[in-house]
């Protein structure tokens, strides 16, 4: 493919960064091939030779099954093709001294109309390098989980269709050169997010759930337009490189504004206060699904886009003490309902929930790369926890199966227990994940929160952000303020992290006599990408150490995206520091917080609980949080149902109708002034009617020709 | 040598545009007189042209003969258009009533090209998509409907208002006959207050249609005439008002819009798909606007029209998220999308302009995909109402397909033509609008919610009715016409640039006649060194004949 537009000289010209539109066209590739395998036996005729349904489906089924080993290549395989080239291309840049400037290649115009110019172009740079870099490590592992997981759904190669789907749309959303092009992207997740949270439509909660998911975004998706046409109108243009260098004569005004829509935009993607609604009902999708798509990338898209957009954001300190503030709300309001969750997967949701809101916290002080940091190693645990659930209910699903038992919750922890006898491998993977969650070192999660609340804490004080003020409180009071929301939510971290292993891993099996013969490990097509994620996670924090744990190079990351939000950290930075003293201190809280979570969970829920048919209804503080502050039935009666019935009565029933009904009595008044009978127009003699204007329309000719 | 300068030495342009409105006046005339009625038939069998018996062809595959070479001049008029130059193409100017001054003058621009193009072309998929739902009068049928293309495509070509006129009123009559005879059980009430609505509008645009031609006393009804003409702003307020209450309610504005729902509902599919059409807010473009450039810049003018189309986005959306019956919600969803339309046109910017013909073009093809679909779902099981179904995604996958594309097309996911539109009507608007952009743009929420809510009703959760499970899916001919309409889906959506090129002159002439100076941000500023345009200078069209 030609570029069409070569910037000026790059250190990358030429190199093998060039194929980088190769990226995100691979996955595309193996989407569209597997979504020819689904389509293929209704083209070639299934539809005309088989009358019925069942016979239909079997027929369909069966012409599939011939090509379930196709998909299972495919599928992991564009994901390994595209995770090479995406190393390779890492490689160069490494390698590559001053890599200062991005590298920006446009290969075709998109919408060009009179001074607006949108073209096709990818931006590399360290930021987004190293975002494909997770989505395709971690999107190809998730693939090969899912070859065992969906192993025998009648959905296979449709689900391998959305998955790299969503794939390519995340790495056209971090790779786009432009805002409107990386919207492409931010768009298409949501669709593929839509499809795969619906995967099994048949289900009416499913469907419920993925249309949920994607209006919900859709409130999101009205802020990022808006600022994108806030930030057209003000610099001409929406290409990231040029959009942030014109913007820097903008007033103060423009920058919040368009901070503000953008961060809204944000707050839908990545599930933020109020709009993360979404993401617990997202579990009814499969498992890797959710581990791919609600944990590890997408979800994420929110911190990469005001990471990307850091320089706006570096010009609207109160926006940026904002997105913090959020950011620490959400986390602490998500762990609580954490805490009372019984479903596996919902406690993982308000989990991912609570740790985004950490990486906002984050990026709204400005420390973007601690961010990006946590961004990368909530990527490894999370999609570790996710897939070690998935083989839980995977082995729970199995069991039931085997003693006929299909009316019990396969997801319910009070129906687990005592599974490490049967899933060594899962409980060991996921105990290290917990454990990098809660923020025990020297795991991937101690490293990156700590040095997320680390600069919370250092910016308290000699900041812009300090001595900015949002709604009257003083930015310094805040950031202490959040960095103590933000070690409280570790300590409630540990403990709902803790009382979810030792509820589904620990004490006796509550399964029942007859499954539990059927519970087994996961098959290691499964078991190995878990391995490997626990390995990351062990290792992650390597990626960026700080100098008072010097266990190696430190800083590696912080570094490497230096040229990318170096400066606007800088900006939001201010003369803020640590000295070695206050750091220790810091990381001694933070370590004895999780210690003493661990603690109380264990002195907590050790205790055996009743199966969930045995279950007490819960009272009080208890079932406000399992039913998640029933935020839901408040947002439904408040304004869903309102709105509804508004549409219908009002607006339809109400207004238009009677517009409707004014119409035909205006109408019949004049015709019976015009002395037609109102009665042979009600009859319906359409003939003479239009008879009548023909011939009045001639009539009108004739005289202006007679004239 | 390019395509366009072969074709036109080939002498296409003195006759390509008076073939394209007259070839189906013809086309009626041989369908009425050569055309054999279809025979009744019996129940079960599979192909219609399986009749060949005596009494001269099937009326209905004449038709179709008659429509396909129609759109293969409207495909040569697209490739005869040089995008590089400015001014009336493929100009023809014939004597036609010399008393009066009218001429019978066709030409076409950036901004008629694509829609006669998407008129020509849509035709004879819609018949062939529908082609099994009319049995009764089928050579009267085929008549009307090519009696409706000429009237569509004279609108887009004609230059002197009152063919315009003409082609207005031939648009009218057999649509008027097409709801009242082959409609559903509620045609007459339909046709009839679609008839009186559009015909007070066009009496009110007749009426000022003659006050132009009496006040410019140059005894000429051509468009380049009359714009000649230097009006005070009392004039052009009052003429402009009855052009756009004309064009209002032929586009179904809020609050002129309760006709369309009916009559789309009770008219046969390939009456809703022309009621689709957007030939209201082009006639908006092509004469009122232009015209009346005083008017449309008044503040009052201004405000109310943009407070109507942010409502009409709105009110339009809203109340499609509570239709019981499919084509409804289409209906509706396109009063919202008129609503684009009109803010696009009335901000008045290059982007907003180009992204509301975008958005006629792109509704055109999106609506009829739809309103064919909702078809499919009325001749198989005798309704569209959403309860009547669901889970039909596991029934009818190829249906389910292309239900969801158009439905992401319709709410404006990127990468598909519905976007393209609304963005650049969105950002085009909020330079000069930021507050309707604004506003307007809520509308992409409550989109996703009506087109989410139907499709799901369709196509998901749990196969309750058991005779949905033996509906058959798209096959033949209606999955030949569905791939069109899916190619040209994404096509637009991701590579626009061939008809933003062609448009680029048309909307850039008329942000600068209409605001009367040459405004900072109506510039057309060079493009990406990608783009071809800048290597030939603007020039004038040199095909047809001089102004007279």
């Amino acid at each position: 493919m030609a570029a069409l537009q070569t910037a000026s000289a790059h250190p990358l010209d030429g190199s093998l960064a060039e194929w980088v539109w190769l990226l995100p066209l691979l996955p595309l590739l193996g989407a569209l091939l597997n979504g020819a395998l689904v389509l293929w036996p209704r083209l070639s005729g299934v539809t005309a030779e088989h009358a019925s349904l069942d016979a239909r489906e079997a027929e369909t089924g069966r012409r599939l099954a011939g090509t379930r080993w196709l998909t299972s290549i495919v599928g992991p395989g564009v994901m390994l093709a595209a995770f090479a080239l995406a190393v390779a291309i890492f490689s160069t840049m490494r390698g590559t001294a001053d890599l200062v400037t991005p590298f920006v290649r446009t290969y075709a115009s998109w919408m060009p109309v009179g001074d607006l110019s949108i073209d096709w172009g990818v931006q590399l740079d360290q930021l987004s390098v190293l975002m494909s870099l997770v989505i395709t490590g971690v999107g190809f592992l998730i693939h090969v989980f899912s070859v065992g997981y969906m192993a025998s759904d009648g959905g296979y190669a449709r689900y391998f269709a959305y998955l790299n789907l969503f794939v390519a749309a995340m790495l056209v959303l971090v790779l786009g050169s432009s805002y409107p092009v990386m919207f492409v992207g931010w768009e298409g997740v949501g669709l593929a997010s839509y499809l795969l949270i619906g995967f099994w439509f048949s289900e009416k909660a499913n469907a419920d759930a993925g249309k949920k998911a994607f209006i919900v975004n859709r409130i999101g998706d009205f802020g990022f337009l808006v600022a994108m046409f806030l930030l057209f109108s003000t610099t001409g243009t929406l290409d990231f490189v040029g959009a942030h260098s014109a913007l820097a004569m903008a007033s103060p005004a423009v920058f919040t504004a368009a901070a503000l829509f953008l961060f809204l935009g944000c707050a839908g993607k990545s599930a933020q206060l109020p709009l993360y609604i979404w993401l617990p009902d997202a579990m009814a999708g499969p498992t890797p699904v959710s581990a791919l798509i609600h944990a590890a990338t997408m979800v994420t898209g929110g911190v990469y886009l005001v990471a990307r957009a850091s320089p706006v954001f570096a010009g609207a300190p109160e926006v940026s003490l904002f997105v913090a503030l959020i950011g620490a709300i959400t986390a602490l309001f998500a762990a609580t309902i954490a805490l009372r969750q019984w479903d596996i997967k919902k406690v993982l949701a308000y989990s991912t929930i609570s740790q985004l809101g950490y990486m906002f916290v984050a990026v709204g002080t400005g420390a973007y790369a601690a961010g990006v940091f946590h961004l990368v190693t909530h990527a490894f645990f999370k999609a570790l926890l996710f897939l070690g659930a998935g083989a839980v209910i995977h082995a729970m699903h199995a069991a039931y199966h085997h003693a006929h038992q299909h009316d019990q919750d396969a997801q319910d922890l009070r129906n687990m227990g005592g599974l490490r006898r049967y899933l060594p491998i899962t409980s060991a993977t996921m105990w290290l994940a917990t454990l990098a969650i809660a923020g025990v070192p020297p795991l991937a999660g101690f490293f990156s929160k700590d040095e997320i609340l680390a600069s919370v804490f250092a910016r308290a004080q000699g900041s812009p952000l300090a001595s900015a003020t949002l709604l009257g409180v003083p930015g310094s009071a805040l950031l202490y303020l959040i960095y103590a929301v933000g070690i409280i939510t570790a300590l409630l971290t540990a403990i709902y992290m803790t009382r979810l292993m030792l509820l589904a891993f620990t004490g006796a099996n509550r399964t029942g006599d007859q499954a539990s013969a059927g519970l087994h490990e996961a098959p290691s097509v499964m078991t190995i990408p878990m391995i490997a994620l626990a390995v990351l996670t062990v290792v992650g924090g390597w990626l960026n150490l700080p100098e008072l744990l010097p266990l190696g190079p430190t800083h590696l990351l912080s570094d490497w995206l230096d040229p990318v939000t170096g400066d606007a950290s800088r900006v939001l930075g201010g003369t803020a520091h640590l000295d070695h003293g206050t750091e220790l201190m810091l990381v001694g809280t933070a370590v004895a917080i999780a210690l003493i979570g661990i603690g109380i969970a264990y002195a907590r829920f050790r205790s055996p609980v009743a199966t969930r048919e045995n279950a007490v209804p819960e009272t009080g503080i208890a079932a406000l949080l399992g039913d998640a502050y029933r935020v839901d039935a408040g947002l439904d009666r408040t304004l869903v149902q309102p709105l509804g019935v508004f549409a219908s009565r009002v607006l339809w029933q109400g207004i238009d109708q009677r517009i409707d009904r004014a119409f035909v009595a205006g109408g019949a008044l004049i015709t019976r002034v015009a002395g037609q009978a109102h009665d042979a127009l009600g009859a319906g003699d359409v003939g003479r009617y239009a008879w009548v204007i023909v011939l009045g329309v001639l009539a009108m000719l004739a005289a202006f020709t007679l004239r | 040598m390019t395509m366009h300068e072969s074709l036109i030495a080939m002498g296409v342009a003195s006759w390509l545009l008076p073939a394209l409105v007259l070839w189906p006046l013809i086309g009626a005339a041989m369908v009425l007189v050569l055309g054999r009625d279809a025979r009744p038939r019996p129940t079960g069998a599979a192909l219609p042209s399986d009749s060949l018996g005596s009494g001269g062809p099937d009326a209905r595959a004449l038709t179709l003969a008659v429509l396909v070479v129609e759109a293969v001049l409207g495909i040569a008029a697209w490739l005869a258009f040089d995008a590089d130059a400015a001014g009336w193409q493929l100009r023809t100017d014939l004597t036609w009533l010399p008393d009066l001054g009218a001429q019978f003058s066709l030409g076409v621009d950036g901004i008629s090209l694509p829609m006669l193009v998407l008129t020509t072309c849509l035709m004879p998929l819609a018949l062939l998509a529908t082609w099994d739902q009319i049995t009764t009068r089928v050579p009267s049928y085929g008549a009307l409907l090519l009696a409706l293309t000429s009237g569509l495509v004279g609108v887009f070509t004609a230059l002197d208002l009152l063919l315009f006129y003409l082609a207005w009123e031939l648009m009218l009559i057999p649509m008027y006959f097409i709801i009242g005879i082959w409609g559903s059980a509620g045609r007459t009430r339909a046709a009839i207050k679609y008839v009186m609505l559009t015909m007070f509008g066009s009496l009110l645009m007749l009426a000022a249609i003659a006050a132009l031609y009496v006040m410019g006393g140059s005894e000429s009804f051509h468009l380049d005439d009359l714009l000649q003409l230097s009006m005070g702003l009392e004039t052009q307020l009052w003429l402009f008002g009855a052009f756009f209450l004309a064009f209002a309610i032929k586009s179904a504005l809020v609050p002129f819009h309760t006709w369309l729902p009916d009559a789309q509902f009770e008219a046969p599919v390939i009456g809703a798909v022309v009621l689709g059409l957007k030939v209201g807010t082009y006639a908006l473009l092509r004469f009122a606007m232009p015209l009346f450039p005083a008017a449309v810049m008044h503040d009052t003018v201004q405000s109310v029209v943009l407070i109507l189309s942010v409502i009409a986005i709105v009110w339009g959306a809203l109340v499609a998220i509570v239709q019981p019956d499919l084509r409804k919600v289409l209906s509706y969803s396109s009063i919202s999308h008129l609503g684009f339309i009109m803010l696009g046109c009335f901000a008045l910017t290059q982007q907003s302009v180009e992204g509301a013909v975008m958005i006629m073009v792109n509704h055109g093809i999106t609506i009829s995909a739809l309103f064919l679909l909702a078809g499919f779902l009325k001749e198989r099981r005798g309704t569209d109402r959403l309860d009547a179904f669901g889970g039909l995604a596991r029934v009818v996958p190829l249906f389910a397909v292309m239900l969801t594309l158009s439905m992401l097309s319709t709410i404006g996911l990127p990468g598909t033509n519905g976007f393209i539109g609304e963005f650049l009507v969105l950002i085009g608007t909020y330079r000069t609008q930021p507050l309707f952009a604004i506003l307007a743009t809520s509308g992409v929420v409550f989109a996703s919610v009506y087109a989410l809510r139907a499709t799901q009703r369709l196509l998901f959760a749990s196969l309750d009715t058991k005779s949905n499970g033996g509906l058959r899916d798209l096959h033949g001919r209606q999955l030949v016409v569905m791939g069109v309409f899916a190619i040209a889906m994404l096509w637009l959506g991701l590579a626009p640039q061939p008809v933003l090129r062609r448009m680029e002159h048309a909307s850039t002439a008329l942000v600068e006649r209409v605001r009367g100076t040459n405004a900072g941000f109506a510039t057309p500023a060079p493009r990406g060194p990608g783009s071809l345009t800048l290597a030939t200078p603007v020039r004038p069209a040199t095909a047809g004949a001089p102004l007279r």
